[in-house]
C-alpha cells in the first residue's frame, strides 16, 4: 500500500489521472449527445413519414369515403414491419387496425404524441410492452385514425451506439491506465535511483553524479545541469580542503625547525627560567605538529587512497591488544575497564587505521567519559554474519542528541571552555576510518553514558 | 659515529649535520640519487639516513640497488610521507626503521643510534643480561639477583626490547612500535604508566635502580656501575 501511495504521488501517473478524468468526462458527454440526438432525429423522420401516410388516407377518404378506409387500413396493416395503425369509433372502439390495446385517452385528442407510449400488437403472443409514437387524425364521420411507428429500431440502434462508445470509454481508460503504470513506473524508478544518488551526495561524498536514463529526456537534461552543480560544489570542497592541506603541509617544516631549535636550546648550558620558557615552546610545537599531522592522515583517509592495503585480521585480539594497552592507566585513574570480546572475530579491513580509531575512542572516552562517580568502561566486539561491531561504552555524561552529528566535525569540542588539551580532530578520523571500510560510527547517548559503535562490513 | 646522509634539502641537511656532528658523530653527504649510488660503497657507515624524495633518483630505488649489491649497513628513511602505507613500503624496500618528517631530533638519535647498534648484536641471544637482571629468552622467564620476577606477556617484549637496546634512550614511540605495534603517539601517557609498572616490579626495593626516565627523552635502562663505555 506504501508503494501504491508513493505511485500515486509521481507528477507522470498525476498527470495520466488528470488526462484520463478530462478524456473519459468528454467521452461520456459525446456518447450522450450522440445518442440523444440518434434518437431525435430518428423520429423526425418517423414523423415525416407519418404525416405523409396520414395526409394519404385522410385523401383517400375525402375521395372514396371511409367504407374504403377500414379495408385499406387492414391491408396496410397485415404489412410484414408495418406502421400501427387504429381507426377508432367516437366512444374509443377499435373499428380497424393492427394494433390490440393502447391507452384510449389518446385518440381523444388529434395531433403528434410523442412521448414514447406502451401498446400492445394483434401478431404477438404473449402480451409485450412495445413503445411507439404516434399521430392522431380525426377522419370524417366521427372516426379518429392513429398511425404510429414502433421505436424499438431506434431504441436498438441507440443502443448500440452507446454500446460501441461504452467500449471504447472502456478502451480509452483502460490504455490510460495501463500508460500510466508503465510511464508512471518508469519515471519512479528513475527517480528512485537519482534520489539514492543525490542522499550519498548529501551524506557526503560528493564524488557522486546523477545517474543518466540516456534517453535525453527532461529528466536527463534536469540531472545533467545538476552534475554540473555538484562538480563545481566538488571542485571548490576539495580547493579548501586541499588548501588547508598544504597550509599543514608547509607550515610542518619551519614548525618543526622551531622545535629542534627550541629543543637544541634546551639541551643546551639555559638558565632555570629560559629551560621553563623553552620547554613550553617545545610542547605547543608538537601540539601544533601534531594537529597538523592528525589533519593531513584524515584528508588522506578521506580520499579513500588506502584501501588496497586491506589484510585480513582478528579485531578480537585488537581489542584486546588495546585493552592491555589502556588497562594500567585506566587503573591509575581508578576506572573500571572492562574487556567483553572473544577471538578470533576475523574482518578485512586496513589493521593499522581500525587501532588508532579504536584507539581514539577509548581516549575520549577517558577524557570526557568519567565524570561518574564509578567510571566504568567496557570496550566490546562482536559480529554477526555481514557485520563486526566495534563498541566504547562509557558511563558518563553522555551528550545531547542534538551534538551527535556535530562533534563528528572538524575541530568541534563539545568542551566550552576548552580546558582539556586535544583540537577535536579524534572523531574525525574515527569517522573517516569508518567510511573507508564503508561502515559508520554511531554515537548513542541514551540518558547517561555513551556508547561509540563503530559498524564495519565483514568482507 | 660514522653516518651516512643522504638529502636534497641543503638546509635541512646542514642542520642535520652540525646536530650530529655536535654529538660527536661524522657525517658524509650525498645531495641526490645518483650521488648517493656512487658513494653508496665508499664507507663503512655505522648507519645511513635516507631521504625518500631525491632528484634524478627514488631514495627507495637506491636503496634496493644497495641491499643487492650485498651492503647490508641499517638504513633509517626519512620523508614527509608520514603514512602508515608508506612505511610498510619502505621497510619492504630494504630500509631498517622509518621516521616521517617533522621529526624531533633526539627520536633521530635515538633511532640511528639503536640502528647502529643492533646490526652488531646477535638478535638471536637465548639470554640477555643487565647487572643482575636476567631475561631468558628460551622459557621467558626474568629474575633479578636471583629471585624471579613475573611479568604479563606486554611487560617482558617491554623489557626485552629495553634490555636489547641496554645504555641507549629508547623514546616513547620506539616502543609504542616495537612492544604495541602503534605507530602513532596515543594522547594519554600510556606507555609512562606500563613503564612505571615494569620499573616497580624490577626496581621496586633494591639498592641500584636499573630503569631510569630521561626527561622530554624517553627511558633508559642501564647498568649505572658499568659506566666505562658511552
Amino acid at each position: 500500500m506504501e508503494w501504491f501511495k508513493q505511485f500515486t504521488r509521481t507528477t507522470a501517473v498525476r498527470l495520466t489521472l488528470v488526462y484520463s478524468l478530462v478524456f473519459g468526462l468528454l467521452a461520456i458527454s459525446v456518447v450522450l449527445y450522440i445518442s440523444f440526438n440518434t434518437g431525435r432525429l430518428l423520429i423526425q423522420q418517423f414523423q415525416i413519414s407519418v404525416d405523409e401516410e396520414v395526409q394519404e388516407i385522410a385523401r383517400s377518404a375525402r375521395n372514396n369515403g371511409l367504407r374504403r378506409i377500414i379495408p385499406m387500413i387492414e391491408t396496410r396493416s397485415s404489412w410484414p414491419g408495418s406502421n400501427l395503425y387504429i381507426v377508432a369509433d367516437a366512444t374509443g372502439r377499435i373499428l380497424a387496425g393492427n394494433v390490440r390495446d393502447l391507452d384510449r385517452s389518446l385518440l381523444s385528442q388529434d395531433g403528434w404524441k410523442l412521448p414514447p407510449f406502451s401498446y400492445q400488437r394483434f401478431e404477438e403472443g404473449p402480451p409485450l410492452a412495445r413503445k411507439a409514437v404516434a399521430r392522431v387524425f380525426s377522419l370524417p364521420g366521427n372516426l379518429k385514425l392513429l398511425v404510429g411507428r414502433d421505436i424499438g429500431e431506434a431504441e436498438s440502434f441507440r443502443r448500440i451506439v452507446l454500446q460501441a462508445f461504452i467500449i471504447s470509454l472502456m478502451v480509452i481508460v483502460f490504455t490510460g491506465l495501463l500508460l500510466w503504470f508503465i510511464v508512471g513506473r518508469r519515471a519512479l524508478r528513475h527517480l528512485d535511483r537519482v534520489t539514492k544518488s543525490s542522499q550519498r551526495i548529501i551524506a557526503g561524498d560528493l564524488s557522486q553524479r546523477l545517474p543518466l536514463s540516456g534517453s535525453g529526456d527532461e529528466f536527463d537534461r534536469l540531472s545533467v545541469n545538476l552534475n554540473m552543480m555538484i562538480e563545481q560544489v566538488e571542485t571548490l570542497n576539495s580547493g579548501i580542503r586541499q588548501m588547508s592541506d598544504n597550509i599543514a603541509h608547509d607550515l610542518r617544516t619551519p614548525l618543526t625547525r622551531l622545535r629542534n631549535t627550541a629543543d637544541a636550546a634546551l639541551n643546551s648550558n639555559a638558565t632555570t627560567d629560559d629551560k621553563v620558557a623553552l620547554e613550553k615552546i617545545v610542547q605547543e610545537a608538537d601540539q601544533t605538529i601534531e594537529t597538523f599531522e592528525a589533519l593531513l592522515t584524515i584528508s588522506k583517509i578521506e580520499s579513500g587512497a588506502r584501501s588496497q592495503e586491506y589484510e585480513e585480521f582478528d579485531a578480537a585480539q585488537m581489542l584486546v591488544d588495546v585493552f592491555e594497552l589502556y588497562e594500567p592507566t585506566a587503573e591509575e585513574r581508578g576506572v573500571e575497564l572492562q574487556l567483553d570480546a572473544t577471538p578470533p572475530l576475523l574482518v578485512r579491513g586496513n589493521q593499522a587505521l581500525l587501532v588508532q580509531a579504536i584507539v581514539n575512542l577509548v581516549e575520549n572516552a577517558l577524557k570526557y567519559g568519567t565524570t561518574n562517580d564509578t567510571p566504568k568502561l567496557t570496550l566490546s566486539a562482536y559480529a554477526d554474519a555481514t557485520e563486526l561491531f566495534l563498541v566504547v561504552n562509557d558511563n558518563g555524561e553522555g551528550i545531547a542528541p542534538e551534538d551527535v552529528d556535530r562533534v563528528q566535525d572538524r575541530f568541534v569540542r563539545l568542551d566550552r571552555s576548552r580546558t582539556r588539551s586535544g583540537v577535536g580532530l579524534g572523531l574525525s578520523l574515527v569517522r573517516a576510518v569508518a567510511e573507508l571500510h564503508k561502515g559508520e560510527l554511531a554515537l548513542l547517548s541514551a540518558g547517561r553514558g555513551l556508547k561509540c559503535q563503530l559498524k564495519i562490513p565483514r568482507t | 659515529m660514522r653516518i651516512f646522509l643522504v638529502e636534497d634539502d641543503l638546509q635541512q641537511a646542514q642542520q642535520l649535520i652540525v646536530a650530529l656532528e655536535g654529538r660527536g658523530h661524522v657525517v658524509d653527504h650525498a645531495a641526490s640519487g645518483f650521488e648517493a649510488l656512487g658513494k653508496v660503497h665508499g664507507g663503512p657507515w655505522d648507519v645511513m639516513i635516507f631521504d625518500r624524495m631525491l632528484p634524478e633518483m627514488d631514495g627507495l630505488t637506491v636503496i634496493e640497488q644497495m641491499r643487492q649489491d650485498g651492503n647490508h649497513t641499517p638504513v633509517l628513511i626519512l620523508s614527509a610521507l608520514g603514512q602508515v602505507d608508506d612505511r610498510v613500503l619502505g621497510l619492504r624496500s630494504g630500509g631498517d626503521d622509518y621516521l616521517s618528517k617533522p621529526y624531533a631530533f633526539e627520536e633521530l638519535l635515538a633511532r640511528i643510534e639503536i640502528l647502529a647498534a643492533r646490526a652488531k648484536t646477535d638478535p638471536q641471544a637465548t639470554s640477555l643480561k643487565v647487572a643482575d637482571l636476567v631475561l631468558s629468552r628460551l622459557d621467558q622467564q626474568v629474575a633479578r639477583g636471583g629471585a624471579e620476577i613475573v611479568l604479563q606477556p606486554k611487560e617482558y617484549k617491554l623489557l626485552e626490547y629495553l634490555m636489547q637496546n641496554v645504555g641507549r634512550v629508547v623514546t616513547r614511540t620506539l616502543l609504542l612500535q616495537h612492544v604495541w605495534n602503534l605507530n602513532f603517539d596515543p594522547q594519554t601517557n600510556v606507555v609512562d604508566v606500563h613503564v612505571s609498572r615494569l620499573r616497580s616490579k624490577i626496581d621496586k626495593g633494591r639498592q641500584v635502580p636499573l630503569l631510569r626516565t630521561v626527561r622530554g627523552k624517553g627511558y633508559i635502562l642501564e647498568d649505572p656501575s658499568a659506566e666505562n663505555d658511552t
